[in-house]
C-alpha cells in the first residue's frame, strides 16, 4: 500500500475528503483529534495536526512494552472526573493558590508499578508536551467510517488495547486530588485534571503539600493574582492572572458544569425503558446497568 | 364445616372466584391462600391506579414521565415517592422542558450515539441524522476546534426527550465551518484568537483552552 503523511495545512484534508465525496469512489476514513486517514484502493493518505519527534513514539513504545505484561485494570468510564467546582455565582476572590501536580500520568504508571523505572527517567527527560502525547496514545479512540457514492454507509470505534492503563492514571489522579480538596477544606476552589485552586491559607497549602511529599508525586506551585468566577447558562469562566516570565498575565479558563447525579440517572433510566420496548425487560436492563 | 385442604381444584377455584367466596367458608391452608390471592390482587390494583403527585400536578402511570422516574428510583433501589420527594426541582424542570440536558465531552457524547437504542433518533439542530453523520459532525468538529485553537476539550449540549431520541443543538455549526474556511484560505490568522473567542460564545458547545496557550 502507498502511504503518505501530510500536516494538515490550508484545506488540504477538507479538500481531500470533498473530492473523494464528489467522486463517488468507496473509501474509509480513519479519523482522531490529531489525525484523518483515508484509504482508497491501495493508497493511503494521513493527514496530521502536527508531526510528533520521533522521542514521542519511543517513549510510547516502551511503556507499551511495560504494559504488555500487566493485568489490565476495570475501569468504569462514567465514573471518571476531569474535573469538580461548585461555583454557582459570580465571584471576585484575589489571590488563590495553586498546586499542579508534575507528570501525574506518568508518575502513576511508576508508582503503582505498570512501567519500569528507566521508562518513568526516559518519559521525564522529555518536554511536557512530549510527555502528554506519549502517555496520551495509551488511550487512542478512532472513529473509523466506511463511504460510498458520496454517503457513510457504517461507522465503527477502535479504541486502544491500552486504553484501559490510561484510564486508571485519570481515575487515581481523581482520587488523589479528591484526597486534596479534602485536605484543603474551606480553602478549596476548584479541581482540573491534576491542578487544585484554593484561598490563600498557608496552613491547607502545608497539609497538602506535605501529603503530596508522602505518597512520592513531584508538585510544583504558584501563586495567582485577581482571580475571579463568572457564571452564565453554559459554563464557569474562571480569569486569573499568573506570572509568566516575570510578568503578570490573564489566563481564561471556562470550566463545563457539573451533571448531576439526577440527569445521569433519568438519561439512564430513559435509554432503559426505551430497551425494554425493544423487548427488553427493565430489570434486566437495570442489572445489565450494574454489572458494567 | 369449612374447607381446610388446598386440593388442585380447590385452588383453581378460588383464583377465579377469589372475591365471590365467603371467607369464613374455608380454613387452613385454603384459608391462607384465599387470603394471599385477595391481597395481591389489592395491590395490583393500587398499583394499576398509583400516580406520583409533584407540588399540586399529577403524573399519570401510564405516562413516559411516570416510567421515567419508576425506573429511575428502581436504578437507585427507592420508591417513586422518595425520589421525586429527594429530587423535586429537577423533576419540576423535567416536567416542564420535557427534556434532560447534559453537557458531554466528546468521546462520551460520541459512545452515546453508539449505544442509543435503535429505535430512537438523533436531531442535530433539530434535523435527523443518521448515527455515522452524528459521529462524524461531532468529531469533525472537535478536531478542528483543537486544530485552529488552544481548545483541548469540547464539551456539546446534549438532550433527551422523555422516549429517548437524543438532540444534539449546535445552531452556529454553519458560521464556525465558514470561520475554519476563512482561515484555511488564508483570509483569517488562526493565531489571532478570533476562532477561540468564537467558540467561548457560541450556544450549544463549551470549550475548554488550554491556558498556556491562550492569551
Amino acid at each position: 500500500m502507498s502511504k503518505r503523511t501530510s500536516l494538515l495545512r490550508g484545506n488540504n484534508g477538507r479538500a481531500f475528503l470533498t473530492y473523494l465525496k464528489e467522486i463517488g469512489v468507496p473509501f474509509e476514513m480513519i479519523c482522531s483529534n490529531y489525525t484523518t486517514v483515508f484509504k482508497i484502493d491501495g493508497l493511503e493518505r494521513k493527514f496530521v495536526n502536527s508531526m510528533q519527534s520521533k522521542r514521542v513514539f519511543a517513549c510510547f513504545a516502551k511503556i507499551k512494552s511495560d504494559l504488555k505484561k500487566k493485568a489490565i485494570p476495570v475501569i468504569d468510564y462514567e465514573q471518571l472526573r476531569y474535573f469538580v467546582h461548585d461555583f454557582k455565582k459570580n465571584e471576585h476572590i484575589g489571590d488563590v493558590i495553586n498546586v499542579d501536580m508534575k507528570s501525574a500520568y506518568a508518575t502513576i504508571l511508576y508508582n503503582d508499578g505498570f512501567i519500569r523505572k528507566e521508562t518513568y527517567e526516559y518519559i521525564c527527560k522529555g518536554p511536557k508536551q512530549e510527555r502528554l502525547v506519549a502517555v496520551g496514545m495509551l488511550a487512542s479512540k478512532k472513529q473509523h467510517f466506511v463511504f460510498d457514492k458520496g454517503k457513510i454507509i457504517s461507522n465503527d470505534e477502535i479504541v486502544s488495547d491500552t486504553a484501559n492503563f490510561f484510564y486508571y492514571a485519570v481515575m487515581r489522579t481523581a482520587e488523589i486530588m479528591g484526597q486534596l480538596k479534602k485536605l484543603c477544606k474551606d480553602a478549596y476552589l476548584f479541581t482540573w485534571v491534576d491542578g487544585i485552586y484554593l484561598r490563600p491559607d498557608v496552613k491547607a497549602l502545608e497539609r497538602i503539600e506535605k501529603y503530596i511529599t508522602s505518597i512520592g508525586y513531584p508538585y510544583s506551585t504558584e501563586w495567582l493574582r485577581d482571580f475571579s468566577v463568572r457564571i452564565s447558562s453554559k459554563q464557569a469562566t474562571v480569569d486569573f492572572l499568573k506570572m509568566v516570565k516575570g510578568e503578570w498575565v490573564k489566563k481564561p479558563f471556562n470550566l463545563p458544569l457539573v451533571n448531576t447525579e439526577f440527569k445521569r440517572l433519568v438519561i439512564e433510566a430513559i435509554l432503559i425503558n426505551s430497551k425494554s420496548k425493544n423487548n427488553e425487560t427493565i430489570l434486566d436492563q437495570i442489572s445489565k446497568g450494574k454489572s458494567k | 364445616m369449612p374447607k381446610r385442604k388446598l386440593t388442585p381444584k380447590l385452588k383453581s377455584f378460588l383464583k377465579e372466584n377469589r372475591f365471590k367466596v365467603r371467607q369464613a367458608d374455608y380454613a387452613g391452608d385454603a384459608l391462607q391462600y384465599l387470603q394471599r390471592l385477595r391481597k395481591s390482587a389489592k395491590a395490583a390494583k393500587k398499583r394499576k391506579e398509583s400516580t406520583a403527585k409533584v407540588g399540586n400536578v399529577i403524573i399519570p402511570r401510564d405516562s413516559e414521565l411516570y416510567e421515567v422516574l419508576e425506573t429511575s428510583a428502581a436504578i437507585k433501589g427507592e420508591t417513586v415517592a422518595a425520589f421525586i420527594r429527594k429530587n423535586k426541582k429537577a423533576v419540576q424542570a423535567l416536567m416542564t422542558d420535557g427534556r434532560i440536558v447534559m453537557q458531554r465531552e466528546t468521546s462520551y457524547l460520541i459512545n452515546d450515539i453508539n449505544r442509543l437504542p435503535k429505535r430512537n433518533k438523533i436531531y442535530i439542530n433539530e434535523v435527523e441524522t443518521g448515527r455515522g453523520d452524528a459521529i462524524y459532525t461531532v468529531q469533525n468538529f472537535t478536531s478542528q476546534a483543537m486544530h485552529y485553537t488552544s481548545t483541548v476539550v469540547v464539551m456539546y449540549e446534549v438532550s433527551y426527550d422523555l422516549t429517548g431520541n437524543m438532540y444534539i443543538n449546535i445552531p452556529q455549526l454553519e458560521e464556525f465551518d465558514d470561520l475554519v474556511e476563512m482561515i484555511e484560505e488564508g483570509d483569517m490568522d488562526e493565531d489571532d484568537n478570533e476562532l477561540l473567542d468564537f467558540l467561548n460564545d457560541m450556544e450549544g458547545v463549551v470549550v475548554v483552552s488550554s491556558p498556556k496557550k491562550s492569551s
